[in-house]
């Protein structure tokens, strides 16, 4: 650094910005974060509400399912019959896997993931978004 | 013990809200200064630095622990204000690019020959100093604001700007062949 010009720049008076200034800024800054965070509510809002409506085709699904592959009737075999599936348990448990309904699952889970995700995430902004005005100190 | 810029993030990021209000106090003056240095104008230099914090605020979470907040955020403020400036059509490219065959002959200079003494008599009239500084290019501003005022590095500039080292550095010495020149240009 240049020693002479360090001493020639040392004479640029800082700029005093408005003493409104501030605040004007923070509160621009908090302004943005309820708008962000009201417009993330509605989408994840919608979301919750349509996976809510998702969830109970996505449960009658996966109960069709358990039924229409076995898994349900495989199943109380081992509540009626557990002496047998005991000596059997190598084929028993290889049965329950290939009758298991992995895509209903799959999509049951989904579905409530991302319910309870997108609540979760909506209640967060919701905080941000409908909070009284914040208070500078 | 007061907390530093990184830790303040890290507090907001972990949910302290006051922590990004404490954050955008302390580094208030340092921005609207070098916005104002740059644009020249108060009420331009509010506008900008408003928006920069509002952008320091959206990409909080892309901000690196191990980073200098000081560099992140300055580069964010040039950004922002080249940006402004472009929208408002008033910045055209050959304000940022100074004309290549003026600077020929600076390029040249040794960086540590000394300034006319004149300047140095005339340092202490901030008036002179304000309009001698004015005078420069903003890429100019940049350069001498960030090194001389803020105390960054040559290397930090670069990473602020955008630019090369070496670019920087040509900058550095053109900005005082430009001191130079507006000082021996006939009054």
């Amino acid at each position: 650094m240049r020693k002479d010009l360090s001493v020639i720049l040392q004479h640029l008076t800082p700029v005093e910005p408005d003493r409104s200034f501030c605040e004007a800024v923070l509160l621009c800054v908090h302004a943005t974060q309820r708008r962000t965070a009201r417009l993330r509510f509605m989408v994840l809002g919608s979301t919750a509400f349509a996976s809510t409506l998702a969830l109970v085709p996505a449960i009658k699904f996966a109960a069709a399912e358990f039924t229409q592959t076995g898994f349900s009737e495989y199943l109380s075999v081992l509540f009626s019959d557990g002496g047998g599936v005991l000596v059997y348990w190598h084929e028993f448990a290889l049965l329950l896997a290939e009758s298991f309904p992995v895509l209903a699952i799959t999509l049951l889970f989904f579905v409530a993931f991302v319910l309870l995700g997108s609540l979760r995430l909506a209640l967060i902004n919701a905080r941000v978004a409908f909070m009284p005005n914040y208070s500078h100190n | 013990m007061e907390r530093s810029d990184e830790q303040l993030i890290a507090a907001y990021i972990d949910g302290d809200e006051s922590a990004l209000d404490e954050l955008v106090r302390r580094n208030l003056k340092m921005i609207f200064n070098f916005v104002y240095r740059f644009v020249g104008n108060a009420g331009d230099a509010e506008d900008i630095t408003q928006e920069v914090f509002v952008k320091v605020w959206r990409h909080i979470k892309d901000f690196r622990p191990e980073a200098n907040f000081k560099t992140w955020v300055f580069t964010i403020a040039h950004r922002t204000t080249i940006d402004w400036l472009r929208k408002r059509k008033r910045l055209v490219f050959s304000d940022m690019n100074s004309k290549d065959d003026e600077f020929v002959f600076a390029d040249t200079l040794v960086d540590t020959e000394p300034l006319p003494d004149e300047l140095f008599a005339r340092a202490e009239d901030k008036a002179f100093v304000e309009s001698l500084f004015m005078q420069l290019s903003p890429e100019h501003r940049e350069v001498l604001y960030l090194h001389y005022y803020e105390g960054l590095t040559f290397d930090e500039i670069g990473n602020i700007l955008e630019k090369p080292l070496n670019t920087v550095k040509s900058q550095h010495r053109r900005a005082l062949f430009a001191i130079r020149k507006f000082i021996d240009a006939p009054r």
